[in-house]
């Protein structure tokens, strides 16, 4: 599904991912984590396509096509989705609205029929039953005086109707109390059908053990430095980032 | 300065009717005062030489044509800027009369700044005094169109009254397709616990359009104000409302759209004549193409107006790298116990937005009109009537 | 510090503890202002031809201006042939050095807090002291020779360094700027001059100290910066002139060069008399102060505590026409009593990537009028020029007027300007909350407002800042209950 080689990556003339590999198969959901700064965040901008994240060498590869030669757009339609981790706030432009406006411009993009208002507020209405959010939030603007769990909820119900190939999720997690962690996590595993893939970004391990991941990576420093199975990420939650001082000497 | 007192002040342009006198007296405050110059600081970014080129025409245009509404309302069509008064049907509370000697004797215009509005009362056709009273049920539309040949002045004069506790919707549709003149000046009061929503919505061609509307607002009345302009060749709007009595209360709310060689101004100004009075506005503008537009906001709270609050924000995009955008917010305040605030940003479309929209599939050019017409349509977000809104947010979602 | 201390200690004990007089004879050229006082003051000062014939030409384009009304201010009428336009002290020989100025004026320095002899100069700040239309003395002038560093009197500057004054004089203020600084051209003076040689940064402090003191006399002084590439400076400017029933007009203009690099950081702390409490007498203080970022990566800040003047109307200014170059304006206005204040800045962006910032701070109280009027202005060819403006005003009693003129124009659609503006009372409850804990009301109010100018006078040098704050104090003495 994603084959990432070798990815270096510079914002203002910085290098930040510095060759970075990453393959995801389908169906799989591996977990990044990493201190603060290690270009976690980095990583899914510059696979999203923001501009100013310049893929200085390396490729990736998703879904067979090459993405660089991509714009954000023609990313989404095939099927990138990336979760931010500060949704932006858009004044002005209705939250029901953008959904639609977003799924039949992909539908159209990939030769399907957009689909009628009636069956998309029944799919929206449905994933925001899931979430436990209040339907007035589709009537207000984008993300506007959406509070900091109410933003990250609303991401998983625009997965949920955009219904991604790979879908990244950056710090989905932070700023949820609980309650609402275990939402975002049955949001996202009501989605694994064993062929979407997931790649949850985190600083830690707590969403995780509502996840299970095929795989979990250590980023530190623009590198992959360490893979592994789940008990990676429990070990990190226990000994903190320290530990990569004395892998990295 | 003196091309314009040729082409539209010389003495022999002053109709000969039972107003002979006050239209003298303007004639004689406008030659003494001149045409405000670039030097006029209510003038700095508005040059009237697009006008100053023009001649005007004493011929007759041909019929412009009504605005077609998707609501129902009562309309009073002014075509080519005369009130067409034969099948006027208006509904009950509404009243519609000539202006008395004595209504106009009592205007006073002020300097330079005010030449159009001098020029109007020397040279009006009608002047109107249309009185409200009691709930209106249909909004009243007063369309003002021109046709395709109008080239001349004209210069209508309207006064609006509602009474006490009366409640209205006012929306003026300007449509413009000649190349002349249309110099309105309008004043309005807001009698006692009195509800005007005034809204204006203009697009013009290549005449000027110069609007003065001085409203005053008393005791507990409540005065809203939307303007969606879509551009002109030369479009200036002074609004002033005065809050005269406590608890007056009002809300001004515009976005401006202009593109190439078109020029708008707006002026507005919100006197706390009292205490315990309160105000909001909003404006905004869009320039694209090689577009200009000017937002001059004063808000100014008076000695002794304590205990009243005012907020005004102005956030304009510019969208082309011709265009130019000239704001001005001004606060000036003498009372105690207020608070007043204005914002102001001049910038272009959110980098950040655009790139999560475009994440979410949608393309750039579909994106960027999304957020156009998102920023834009804010000003129209409280009105209540959804069909009114409905219509506007239609206007513009064709617009951008 | 212990003598900082001292110094504010000794500005508390009397509202307005500039005001007394030195009574020292004075050579003054008649009343008037034409062509002969012009030559006169030109000769007084041995100056060369060019300069005379600049001077006239100012004074022939003067002729043909009117006084600026756009202003938020009443300004009496005022009658310039009134005025006599030169006048010091008299001094038999010209002072060579310090120790030969007349004690007199040593003493009137020593009084406002501004020693210029040896032994209790202010440590690690050079001062040029001006009193009337000539300059007493600067101090440290050998220390600063060593670094490279022209700091005198710009009548010396004239008469050793004419080259670099020639180049620049009326290069950032055209004699056609404005009214004021048009008058100011044909008649200025003295003033202080600096030039900051590449790649140095300034050793110390530079200062100058303007008193007025004669009667019927108007300070035109003029000040030129210079600051070549990489160099850095910090300057200040305070100012002080006797109580008199009648006003005095202060034009003074002043122009900062800043070139590729280099940084001029110019603050000032102004204390002109204000005239009393029922608006009687003070200095009409009309002021040209402009920055020119002339190339690459410069950087202009101004820093001004306005608390003196019956009149004041400046507005320190930033061309900023090299790419990257930058403009800051920090402020604090205060106004008691009948004083009127329509300052603010305007910021020039010409050059790509420019930014400017403005915080602006107005207090009024009494019966005063403070204006805050400003101008950002983005330049076609500006690409990402960035403003970012905030002017706050607090009102103290409900006879005073603050007020808002921002002026932003924009031509550049990659630029970001963004302003914002509130106004607001004392807060009842901020002023109850303090004195529940114990603080009578006047120091209640000096705290809120020394809280409230915080933002600027963290931008001072720690002396000026010390000051500043108690003369903050002192102005508002009497304006609350």
């Amino acid at each position: 599904m994603l084959k990432i080689n070798n990815l270096k990556v510079a914002v203002n003339g910085k290098e930040i991912l510095k060759g970075l590999d990453l393959n995801v198969g389908p169906g799989e959901l591996h977990a990044i984590m990493g201190p603060n700064g290690s270009g976690k965040s980095t990583l899914g901008y510059a696979l999203a396509g923001r501009d100013g994240y310049e893929m200085t060498d390396g490729s990736v590869e998703f879904d067979g096509q090459d993405l660089s030669e991509l714009e954000p757009e023609e990313r989404a339609a095939a099927g990138l989705f990336l979760a931010f981790q500060y949704p932006v706030e858009i004044p002005g432009v209705n939250n029901a609205y953008f959904l639609r406006a977003a799924l039949n411009a992909q539908r159209k993009a990939r030769g399907e029929e957009e689909v009628d208002s009636m069956t998309f507020l029944k799919t929206v209405r449905e994933s925001i039953k899931t979430l436990k959010m209040d339907e007035a939030l589709l009537k207000r603007a984008v993300n506007e005086g959406f509070s900091g769990g109410e933003k990250k909820r609303n991401e998983i119900v625009q997965m949920a109707v955009l219904q991604p190939k790979l879908a990244i999720l950056d710090e989905t997690d932070s700023g949820l109390d609980i309650d609402a962690l275990k939402l975002v996590a049955e949001g996202i595993n009501g989605l694994r059908d064993g062929k979407r893939s997931f790649v949850v970004i985190t600083h830690y391990q707590r969403l995780l053990d509502y996840l299970t991941p095929d795989r979990v990576h250590v980023l530190s420093d623009g590198r992959i430095v360490e893979s592994g199975g789940q008990e990676l990420s429990q070990r990190l939650e226990a000994e903190g980032y320290a530990f990569l001082e004395e892998t990295a000497a | 300065m003196s091309a314009l007192i040729d082409s539209l002040a010389t003495e022999a342009r002053l109709p000969a009717d039972d107003h002979a006198a006050i239209r003298r007296r303007a004639h004689k405050a406008l030659l003494q005062h001149g045409f405000p110059d670039l030097k006029t600081e209510a003038w700095k970014y508005t040059s009237l030489r697009v006008l100053e080129k023009r001649a005007f025409s004493e011929q007759q245009a041909g019929a412009s044509a009504l605005p077609a509404l998707p609501f129902a309302a009562t309309l009073l069509h002014f075509d080519n800027g005369i009130l067409n008064v034969d099948d006027l049907d208006l509904p009950a509370g509404v009243s519609l009369q000539p202006q008395t000697e004595e209504q106009l004797a009592a205007v006073d215009h002020g300097d330079r700044a005010g030449a159009f509005a001098w020029l109007n009362l020397a040279r009006f056709e009608q002047a109107w005094h249309l009185q409200i009273e009691g709930h209106l049920e249909q909004p009243l539309v007063l369309a003002i169109s021109t046709a395709a040949d109008f080239q001349n002045d004209v210069h209508p004069r309207l006064l609006i009254e509602l009474a006490a506790g009366a409640r209205a919707e006012l929306i003026e549709v300007h449509e413009d397709r000649g190349e002349g003149l249309v110099n309105i000046v309008q004043d309005a009061a807001l009698g006692r616990a009195a509800f005007l929503r005034h809204l204006v919505s203009r697009q013009s061609a290549q005449s000027a359009w110069i609007q003065r509307s001085h409203v005053r607002v008393a005791r507990d009345a409540d005065y809203r104000f939307h303007t969606l302009d879509r551009g002109g060749r030369l479009t200036r709007h002074d609004l002033a409302v005065r809050l005269t009595e406590s608890g007056a209360h009002a809300e001004v709310d515009g976005t401006v759209l202009v593109n190439d060689r078109q020029h708008v101004d707006f002026h507005t100004a919100i006197d706390h004549e009292v205490g315990h009075t309160n105000s909001r506005e909003s404006f905004r503008i869009l320039a694209d193409g090689t577009g200009v537009g000017v937002f001059n906001g004063r808000i100014h709270i008076h000695r002794g107006a304590d205990d009243s609050h005012s907020d005004l924000n102005t956030a304009n995009l510019l969208l082309s790298e011709s265009a130019r955008i000239n704001a001005k917010p001004e606060l000036e305040i003498y009372a105690e116990e207020v608070t007043a605030s204005h914002g102001a940003t001049i910038g272009q479309l959110d980098d950040a937005a655009l790139f999560y929209m475009r994440s979410r599939g949608i393309p750039a050019d579909q994106a960027s009109a999304l957020l156009k017409q998102g920023f834009a349509a804010a000003p129209f977000e409280n009105i209540e009537s959804e069909s009114i809104r409905d219509w506007l947010m239609g206007e513009l979602a064709e617009l951008v | 510090m212990n003598q900082t201390v001292e110094q504010v200690n000794q500005v508390i004990q009397q509202r307005y503890k500039a005001g007394f007089y030195t009574d020292i004879e004075s050579d003054r050229v008649r009343a008037g202002l034409d062509e002969e006082i012009i030559a006169m003051i030109s000769a007084k000062k041995e100056e060369p031809s060019w300069l005379l014939e600049w001077r006239l030409k100012a004074f022939h384009h003067w002729q043909t201006m009117r006084e600026p009304n756009w202003a938020h201010l009443k300004v009496p009428a005022i009658d310039l042939q009134k005025i006599h336009y030169y006048a010091a002290p008299k001094q038999k020989n010209r002072p060579k050095s310090l120790d030969e100025v007349d004690p007199k004026l040593l003493e009137t320095f020593d009084k406002l807090g501004v020693p210029l002899h040896e032994r209790a100069r202010l440590a690690g700040v050079a001062v040029d002291a001006v009193f009337d239309s000539v300059s007493v003395g600067t101090t440290f002038q050998k220390e600063l020779k060593e670094a490279g560093v022209i700091f005198c009197s710009f009548s010396e500057a004239v008469k050793e360094h004419p080259e670099l004054v020639r180049e620049y004089l009326g290069s950032v203020v055209p004699f056609t700027d404005n009214y004021f600084a048009a008058l100011n051209s044909a008649v200025f003076s003295d003033g202080s001059f600096v030039y900051i040689p590449a790649n140095t940064r300034c050793p110390m402090e530079l200062s100058t100290y303007f008193r007025i003191n004669a009667r019927d006399t108007g300070q035109f002084e003029r000040t030129l910066i210079i600051a070549e590439p990489g160099s850095e400076v910090s300057y200040l400017e305070g100012c002080t002139a006797p109580m008199r029933d009648e006003n005095q007009l202060h034009a003074a203009v002043v122009e900062l060069v800043a070139r590729k690099k280099a940084k001029i950081k110019y603050s000032t702390v102004q204390n002109w008399y204000p005239g009393d409490e029922n608006g009687k007498g003070g200095i009409y203080n009309f002021v040209t102060k402009r920055g020119d970022c002339r190339e690459d990566d410069a950087r202009i800040s101004w820093t001004q505590v306005e608390t003196g003047s019956a009149i004041t109307w400046k507005y320190p200014s930033c061309i900023l026409r090299g790419d990257r170059s930058a403009g800051e304006f920090y402020s604090v206005a205060l106004t008691h009593n009948h004083q009127q204040a329509d300052t603010g800045t305007k910021m020039i962006h010409l050059g790509k990537d420019t930014t400017s910032k403005i915080i602006s701070k107005g207090i009024s109280a009494g019966h005063s009028n403070n204006s805050y009027r400003g101008l950002v202005r983005i330049a076609k060819r500006a690409e990402n020029a960035r403003n970012y403006t905030q002017c706050d005003s607090l009102l103290i009693g409900k006879t005073c007027g603050a007020h808002t003129f921002p002026y932003i124009e924009s031509a550049n659609s990659t630029a970001k300007v963004e302003h914002e503006a509130t106004t607001s009372r004392i807060g009842e409850d901020q002023l109850f909350y303090c004195r529940a804990r114990g603080l009578d009301e006047e120091d209640a109010v000096a705290m809120i407002v020394d809280g409230f100018c915080k933002e600027v006078f963290k931008e001072l040098p720690m002396e000026f800042a010390v000051e500043a704050k108690a003369l903050l104090e002192i102005s508002l003495e009497g304006a609350v209950g």
